[in-house]
């Protein structure tokens, strides 16, 4: 003879599962330097382009970058930044060469230049009659000068006629 | 964990054996079931440590560094920063879990040989890496995942502000250690 049984099992089933558990860790770091001003020559040229001999006083202004009684040529202002923390403060210092010497004689030279305190495009102002200043970086940790000047042109035979500025620039 | 878990197990035992029973007698089976129930496992993995790059320290008063834990942007206020900035990145994933949590400690600074900074960490966690990350307050974040069968993925962002660099501050690397740890259930 043949039994089937047909069971029904309910089964109250205590099951462990174990949490899983993991760690790690992440790496901070910081570098830190002393403070340092970082120039930057952007332009190293100041260029009156092409003149009338007899053209008078030419100007290049630093701020707005326009040139007065230019014949032809490309006209260029000088211009240099600074970079550095924030409140650090400079000094720069102009020595500017009072005349443009060439083969053909000379001409005077007046330096025109101006500054930004933000290395904005925009936003110069002219240092007028100074031949040394002193600053502090502002919060954008960045200031930039424009170098022009004026030449006095009068009876001035043809010619290519140059010079040099030399430009300080003192982490004070 | 330990869980009870009723399960109702309709079990139908087909008993072949010599017919040697008649009508009327009964006879005891014995059950024996094994439930394999799949065990939670997660792992957590750093995608990158926090960096902040080098800093220069301001010539007066103090300066500060951070980098947003949301944004992973790095700002400065009176040092001026470079080199690349790196938000601190973990990510926790899991399979059959139900519900996890993750805890941080964060430095109280970060130190070099004979100095400290000050460091305050933020936090902040998204479902997607490069997603948008929201900030978490506290010092552990919890979630729930859908259990038995599942996977899941979730990111973590760490950053915050290094303050009061100033020109007495020691030149150097200053370090320290965001400790993390996960459970999952």
């Amino acid at each position: 003879m043949q039994l089937t049984y047909g069971l029904a099992v309910f089964a109250a089933l205590s099951v462990t599962q174990a949490g899983a558990q993991e760690a790690a860790t992440v790496d901070v770091r910081l570098d830190v330097l002393p403070p340092s001003l970082t120039v930057t020559i952007t332009s190293a040229e100041v260029d009156f382009a092409e003149q009338r001999p007899d053209a008078g006083r030419v100007d290049l202004d630093p701020v707005t970058g326009e040139i007065s009684g230019k014949v032809s040529g490309r006209h260029a202002l000088g211009e240099l930044s600074l970079s550095g923390p924030a409140k650090g403060a400079y000094a720069v210092a102009i020595e500017p060469w009072p005349l443009l010497t060439g083969a053909a004689g000379r001409v005077s030279f007046g330096l025109r230049w101006a500054r930004n305190a933000s290395c904005r495009e925009s936003g110069f102002e002219e240092l007028s009659g100074n031949v040394v200043i002193q600053g502090i970086l502002g919060p954008s940790g960045c200031t930039s000068f424009r170098f022009g000047g004026a030449v006095h042109l009068l009876s001035t035979p043809a010619g290519r006629y140059g010079g040099r500025l030399r430009v300080r620039v003192i982490p004070l | 964990m330990k869980s009870l878990l009723c399960l109702p197990l309709f079990l139908f035992v087909l008993a072949a054996g010599p017919a040697h029973l008649v009508h009327g007698q009964s006879s005891n089976v014995d059950v024996s079931i094994t439930l394999v129930a799949p065990s939670p496992v997660c792992g957590l993995t750093v995608s990158s440590d926090l960096g902040y790059g080098t800093i220069q320290k301001p010539s007066s008063g103090t300066g500060s560094v951070a980098i947003s834990a949301t944004t992973g942007t790095r700002t400065v206020t009176d040092v001026l920063a470079s080199g690349s900035a790196t938000v601190g990145q973990v990510r926790i994933n899991g399979s059959n879990v139900a519900s996890y949590s993750l805890s941080r400690t964060f430095p109280g600074s970060l130190t070099r040989s004979g100095g400290s900074l000050g460091f305050s960490g933020s936090w902040a966690q998204s479902l997607q890496p490069n997603g948008s990350y929201s900030s978490v307050n506290g010092s552990s974040y919890s979630g729930t995942s859908r259990g038995v069968g599942t996977t899941f993925t979730r990111y973590f962002r760490f950053g915050g502000t290094v303050s009061g660099i100033g020109l007495s501050d020691p030149n150097g690397s200053y370090t320290g250690t965001i400790k993390t740890s996960a459970t999952c259930n």
